[in-house]
């Protein structure tokens, strides 16, 4: 059942969207696609020393990719690639089903929000595509 | 009951796993257009011919052997008559639809040049597009496309100045598998004949809805898949105009479709038989035709008034859901039982998701029809695909999981 999925959490989560469609004069610019259901992330950041300082963006996905995108826009600025990569290891492990995952830096801990994600593996593709792109657009 | 003795009752009985229950519900399943159910004489066609006569086909001098080839031509037998082709000569088995479009645009592309054409319409499956793509990018040769319509079926009004004398082949499919529109085969077949033009058909959506006559369409190829078709997955058939397929280098070589094998080369088979390299999956061919025999014994005059029943209950309820379009026409003319539709401020994964929790099968997504996406402008629908077992309660439960999806979802 998917119940959780659409109760509380994830879906204000998907409702407030809190960054731009587009930056002014973004360093990188990425549109990923997740080729299983179509989902779309067009994303653009600027970039200082290696971490993210601006990032807008629009998605055209479900309700669980565009609140994933949600937590990506509030929590990524400051963020270097390697922190990215390191939360989205944990948000992988949550979905399999590890015990533990670390949420460090602060803030993160908020993707515990799609635990209930973790018994539909057609839908992990949904949750980690906005990080997929933002380490693409970091690599 | 209908005054002919049918009723889907009875032929839901067929179907063994129309009995089991999803998330505690009962099931029902409406995503047929992906793959439907096989009945339980097609299951036990392929049980019965692994337990007695499992062996491989052709050369085998011995009873198995024998007994094996019997039944794998019988299948082609058939799919010939499933399809009114004038010969079994013309009926090749392949895995699916998607090799044989591959096996058709890998043979024609050695007698391309720079400078043909090749007309596809915008509303493909990608296995009816991107070989026909990718085999234009290699060969220098152009892409046109056949635009749509709003709605999403085909514009026909400017075909002419799309097929030209520049025109090597046209490939389109029979039916929709997003909106399920039936395509105009014989304003296409015209145009394509007017220039002299190869037609090469996906009859992936169209051959699970009754029996086909290729003579009658006029066309050069036609492909289908035996998954949609209730029959087994993992194959297929393609038909090819005898005269035609005689031309056509091999796709693949190897054992079965060689004439003679010298030192200094291959003298290959003629006809059909030059395109079934290797051992073919026998029992798939077996539960093939063992499901087209199945399909040609319907009573099919019955079937349609049913379905025609079960498209105005669809139609009418999905106009009463809030905020949803459908793509495709609202008439119950030149279509068949397959709708997408897309919900204002739900997504067709959310959607999917719920309606699973109901016991309600459909696919959300793309439809592996990328470009007829982009032409509607719409990222994902919601498809709700019937096959002949399908009844009212399925519809009922549809809609009343589409409402329950609306109030969750806004």
């Amino acid at each position: 059942m998917s119940s959780g999925l659409y109760e509380g959490g994830i879906k204000e989560l998907a409702a407030a969207q809190s960054c731009p469609a587009t930056l002014s004069d973004p360093d990188r610019r990425v549109s990923v696609d997740n080729p299983f259901c179509g989902d779309r992330v067009d994303l653009e950041i600027k970039v200082e020393a290696g971490r993210v300082t601006a990032l807008a963006q629009v998605v055209r996905g479900c309700m669980l990719c565009e609140a994933a995108a949600n937590a990506v826009s509030r929590f990524a600025i400051g963020l270097s690639a390697a922190e990215i990569e390191a939360v989205r290891n944990s948000l992988g492990a949550m979905l399999r089903g590890d015990d533990s995952p670390d949420w460090a830096p602060p803030g993160w801990e908020t993707l515990t929000l799609f635990e209930p994600v973790r018994r539909h593996k057609s839908r992990h593709g949904c949750v980690t595509l906005p990080f997929t792109a933002l380490l693409k657009a970091l690599s | 009951m209908s005054e002919h003795g049918w009723s889907v009752d009875d032929l839901r009985l067929q179907f063994p796993i129309l009995q089991r229950r999803v998330n505690d519900q009962p099931l029902h399943y409406l995503d047929n257009a992906a793959t439907t159910f096989s009945p339980r004489c097609v299951q036990e066609a392929m049980t019965y011919f692994e337990n007695h006569s499992r062996s491989n086909v052709q050369r085998g001098m011995h009873q198995l052997g024998i007994e094996a080839t019997d039944a794998f031509e019988a299948a082609r037998y058939s799919a010939a008559k499933y399809l009114n082709a004038p010969s079994c000569d013309e009926i090749i088995f392949t895995p699916g639809t998607t090799f044989a479009v591959n096996l058709v645009a890998s043979c024609l592309g050695s007698s391309l040049q720079a400078g043909d054409e090749i007309v596809v319409s915008v509303a493909e499956h990608h296995s009816n597009f991107v070989p026909w793509q990718r085999l234009c990018q290699q060969c220098g040769v152009q892409m046109k496309l056949i635009p749509v319509l709003p709605s999403g079926s085909l514009d026909l009004n400017q075909l002419d100045q799309l097929i030209t004398p520049r025109c090597r082949v046209v490939a389109v499919s029979h039916i929709s598998n997003v909106t399920g529109s039936i395509t105009d085969m014989q304003a296409i077949s015209r145009a394509a004949r007017r220039q002299n033009a190869l037609l090469f058909v996906d009859g992936a959506q169209a051959t699970p809805h009754g029996p086909v006559d290729v003579q009658a369409l006029d066309v050069d190829f036609y492909a289908f898949s035996g998954h949609k078709c209730y029959g087994p997955t993992g194959i297929g058939v393609l038909w090819g105009r005898y005269s035609i397929l005689q031309t056509l280098p091999p796709f693949l070589t190897g054992g079965g479709m060689i004439e003679r094998v010298t030192v200094e080369g291959t003298r290959y088979l003629s006809g059909n038989r030059r395109f079934e390299a290797g051992t073919l999956p026998v029992v798939q061919v077996v539960g093939l035709g063992a499901s087209l025999d199945w399909l040609m014994a319907l009573p099919w005059p019955e079937i349609r008034r049913h379905e025609q029943g079960l498209m105005q209950q669809m139609l009418q309820g999905l106009s009463d859901i809030p905020g949803l379009t459908l793509v495709g026409e609202s008439s119950l003319e030149q279509r068949v039982p397959i709708f997408s539709f897309d919900i204002q401020a739900c997504h067709s994964h959310d959607v999917c998701q719920i309606l699973d929790d109901c016991g309600v099968a459909l696919r959300g997504g793309h439809h592996c029809a990328q470009p007829l996406m982009d032409a509607l402008d719409l990222m994902a629908t919601s498809r709700a695909s019937f096959a002949v077992f399908n009844n009212e309660g399925d519809i009922a439960a549809l809609l009343h999981g589409l409402q329950k999806a609306v109030e969750i979802l806004r």
